[in-house]
């Protein structure tokens, strides 16, 4: 009687599992032949849209072609989601019949989801290659060359007559153009120090010569002698927090071409030489810096380990000033940051395009899309038309926001920030081209054409353009990687003697192979710069 | 309670397995084994999820390993991609650091398997022996650090160690006179750390097999041996350990397979992430992850995986080989 009972338990136990598995199955299943049905329903639509294509030149009808984009964001659960991008679906529908569907996923996860979404060959047209590092992407042959075909001069006219074609450069990889930039700061104000205005005051400070709504210039000397002051006043709040050792390109007006600063242009503006940044003078400069600040206790004996940003430091109140990338509007983007707190900014080095700046966030379409001209009109449309490009970013008119008189964006009557139902799903620079926005209340009005002015008055690299493959170094950069994570941060944060800790880490460097990373990286310099007429 | 379960299952089906074979060679009596095979259907049965899911987890993934020894393409997919040979391995042994990461991989994993071991052991022994009624309390609370995330624990430890917070630098130390120590910087503290860290969230766990075998031995034994006058340290000399040891080795042959990896989290996340501390925290796992973060480049992570495996296997397959010289009867297979 036992058995039959143990017996019958077994049975429902393991019937019970199945049938759980089985219900879940059944349930993805259903939800993968929705999108299948659609995409066989796009092919028949294509085929004829191939048919059109021989009677004009360009496609106009796209016969409902399903175009996938996959969007890195901000907060993917905004609640408006689905109603905002089926406005955006709706124009594209009604514009140029094609069907565009929106992946999202959080800045954090987008490599690897859109990775995954590249390797089992589920459908993605357009994506970020710059976010997922273009040079990786490119190697992995998983973009699409706009040049063939002359795509992008048929189908992304209004992209061509947008982005300056030196910056359009940054994205050819031997020949054959592989992504568009994103259009945003391309410039990076170096080496800005972001400081809590209610400290300053604490400390009577004379405002006289500061500009309250942009970046003031200012010296080394002139920090240390501030932060001096503010030592004395608060000895029991740190002063600043420069960041960990990967902003350092923040700070320093070198050039990590290729996108790692082994190897270094030191002087990009006027020459391509290849060098060590490691036994420069000023990097040298910057440890030495860094090691009198923490010596002053200027710094937090634990900002090796900090994992807050500076700004969260600052409204808990145990930071007065961290560092950042200036550009046009950086006072009240800080100032949003630190929950409103006013900041003054200064800035210690110049304005300057390094030579990555480009790709850094460049969109690309996928090598197997089946529609590359679908594909690059809806790009196209993503970069340069308002309707699309104010959907993502405020929503529907009316209703997520409004327009002031003076044409800024603000939100509705009766809606805040926290009831709005569609708000920060993006953020601007995370589009693919922010100049056709409305600005935020509170921003200048020509916020955009000031930022276009801040790109071109910047000083630029001469290696702009210049990308480098590194497979086949992959070893040494591997090690060298983890060499200089091993003391990156000792040395930003002024926890060992610069001098003997720079000392070890170039020893360690070159038992990884620096040279011969750095040699691989000249010979493809030089190469490209052939290529390119580049002295 | 995966372990437990798992470990139960395959002794079940190993007891199933022998017994069949035991009387299929003294019968040779095909409709007695047919019989045999009945009678443990429900045993397959109950496996039947568990082969289902080893099968779609572990045994689905295997062709894809062929990457590592490819130049990837997602245009050209998987199969398509051309063969580069073993270049996509050689990152893994080009420097000094491959000596340190082996060496810091192993030395640990070895550490804990025998500290987890001894103190696993102890533990249930104890609570086997307990009669109080609190002894249900002790072992949840033994167990609880297990169900903490890594992210917590690393900021539990911070919160002991941190020079401008930390309960020790700035409340215990000062009490007795001493000075500060700055951990996160100081590598001569961090093996005894990890291994203390791992210990304290794993032992509670571990202990739940060798506890639950205990409790399964015929008391009768020790009520014998009581009235012939044993102690309660000679019982668990002479009764309680050599019962335990199938299950010790079982449980120490199932680690070693693992051997060659390190546990992620306690590895990157408890030491913060100091990299001064890389010389004595640094495992594979966190070489290859540090290193692959930044250029996401999927073959040379999956020849770190295929490295691992082939490590670990060989591993199991020796240690199982020289169990079997020694004690036929407690090898794995």
């Amino acid at each position: 009687m036992k058995k039959i009972l143990a017996l019958m338990m077994c049975l429902v136990l393991t019937a019970g599992t199945l049938a759980g598995c089985g219900g879940g199955q059944a349930e993805t299943n259903g939800g993968a032949a929705a999108p299948a049905a659609d995409d066989t329903g796009a092919e028949a639509a294509g085929d004829e849209a191939a048919a059109g294509e021989a009677a004009s030149d360009l496609i106009t009808d796209f016969g409902g072609e399903t175009i996938v984009v996959a969007l890195y964001c901000n907060d993917d659960s905004v609640l408006g989601k689905d109603r905002v991008f089926g406005k955006i679906k709706e124009y594209y529908l009604d514009t140029y019949n094609i069907n565009v569907e929106f992946v999202t996923s959080l800045m954090g996860d987008y490599t690897q989801s859109v990775n995954m979404m590249l390797s089992s060959g589920e459908q993605v047209d357009i994506f970020s290659s710059g976010v997922m590092n273009f040079s990786n992407t490119v190697a992995n042959e998983s973009t699409y060359d706009l040049n063939e075909g002359d795509l992008l001069n048929n189908y992304g006219k209004d992209i061509v007559e947008l982005i300056d074609p030196e910056f359009l450069k940054g994205c050819v990889v031997n020949g054959a153009l592989y992504g568009i930039p994103c259009m945003r700061d391309l410039a990076t104000g170096m080496w800005c120090v972001v400081v809590d205005k209610e400290y300053m005051d604490g400390i009577d400070y004379d405002y006289s010569q500061i500009n309250m709504e942009e970046v003031n210039p200012a010296t080394a000397e002139d920090m240390t002698e501030l932060f001096t002051q503010l030592h004395e006043a608060y000895p029991d709040v740190n002063v600043v927090y420069p960041w960990n050792y990967g902003y350092l390109g923040q700070k320093l007006a070198y050039d990590a071409i290729g996108g790692d600063v082994f190897g270094v242009l030191l002087d990009p503006s006027n020459s391509l030489e290849v060098s060590n940044l490691f036994t420069s003078d000023m990097f040298r400069e910057y440890c030495q810096l860094m090691y009198e600040w923490q010596q002053a206790g200027f710094m937090s004996k634990d900002a090796a380990t900090e994992t807050q940003n500076g700004g969260a430091q600052v409204i808990a109140g145990t930071l007065i000033a961290d560092t950042t990338a200036g550009k046009p509007g950086i006072v009240r983007q800080k100032e949003a940051e630190r929950g409103g707190r006013d900041s003054v900014v200064f800035q210690l080095g110049p304005d300057f395009v390094a030579s990555s700046a480009p790709v850094g966030a460049a969109w690309s379409i996928n090598s197997t899309t089946e529609a590359p001209e679908a594909a690059m009109t809806v790009l196209n449309d993503l970069y340069t038309s308002p309707v699309v490009t104010n959907l993502l970013l405020w929503g529907e008119e009316g209703v997520d926001y409004v327009l002031t008189e003076s044409g800024h964006c603000t939100f509705p009557e009766g809606v805040t920030e926290q009831t709005v139902e569609y708000y920060n799903l993006v953020w601007a620079w995370m589009m693919p081209c922010e100049y056709p926005t409305y600005v935020r209340e509170g921003d200048d009005i020509d916020l955009w054409e000031k930022t276009i002015d801040f790109n071109n008055n910047a000083m630029k690299s001469k290696a702009l353009g210049f990308s480098f493959d590194s497979s086949e170094v992959s070893a040494e950069y591997t090690a060298l990687t983890n060499v200089w994570e091993e003391y990156g941060n000792s040395l930003v944060f002024g926890l060992i003697e610069p001098e003997a800790g720079i000392a070890e880490l170039n020893e360690r460097l070159e038992a990884a192979g620096l040279q011969t990373y750095i040699d691989a990286k000249k010979e493809a310099l030089e190469a490209w710069a052939a290529e390119n007429g580049v002295e | 309670m995966e372990i437990s379960d798992s470990c139960s299952f395959f002794s079940c089906i190993k007891k199933g397995w022998h017994a069949m074979k035991q009387t299929a060679k003294v019968k040779r009596d095909s409709k007695k084994t047919l019989r045999l095979v009945k009678r443990f259907i429900p045993v397959y049965l109950m496996a039947l999820p568990g082969i289902i899911y080893l099968f779609i987890n572990n045994y689905m993934p295997l062709p894809g390993l062929v990457l590592a020894f490819k130049k990837y393409s997602t245009k050209k997919g998987i199969w398509g991609s051309p063969w580069v040979g073993l270049k996509n391995f050689k990152y893994l042994f080009r420097t000094q650091d491959a000596w340190i990461i082996t060496r810091n991989t192993l030395g640990y994993n070895i550490l804990f398997i025998i500290v987890n071991v001894v103190m696993a052991v102890s533990i249930a022994i104890i609570l086997s022996e307990l009669t109080t009624r609190w002894k249900k309390v002790y072992q949840s609370t033994i167990l609880l650090p297990h169900f903490l995330s890594t992210v917590i624990i690393s900021y539990l430890v911070f919160a002991f160690l941190s020079s401008e917070n930390g309960f020790l630098n700035n409340s215990i130390f000062p009490l007795f006179g001493k000075e500060q120590i700055p951990w996160y910087t100081e590598p001569k503290y961090w093996p005894f750390i990890l291994v203390f860290v791992q210990t304290w969230r794993g032992v509670g766990y571990n202990c739940i097999v060798y506890l639950s075998t205990i409790l399964g031995f015929d008391r009768e034994i020790y009520e014998a041996s009581a009235i012939d006058g044993a102690s309660k340290w000679q019982q668990i000399r002479k009764i309680t350990l050599p019962l335990l040891r199938p299950t010790i080795i079982m449980l120490v042959l199932l680690s070693v397979g693992r051997i060659f990896y390190s546990d992620f989290g306690l590895f990157y996340q408890v030491p913060q992430q100091s990299g001064v501390l890389m010389n004595v925290t640094q495992t594979i796992d966190t070489y290859v992850y540090r290193g692959l973060l930044e250029r996401n480049d999927m073959p040379m992570a999956t020849a770190a995986g295929v490295y691992q495996s082939l490590i670990g296997f060989i591993l199991v397959m020796s240690a199982n080989l020289i169990v079997r010289k020694i004690d036929p009867d407690s090898a794995l297979f």
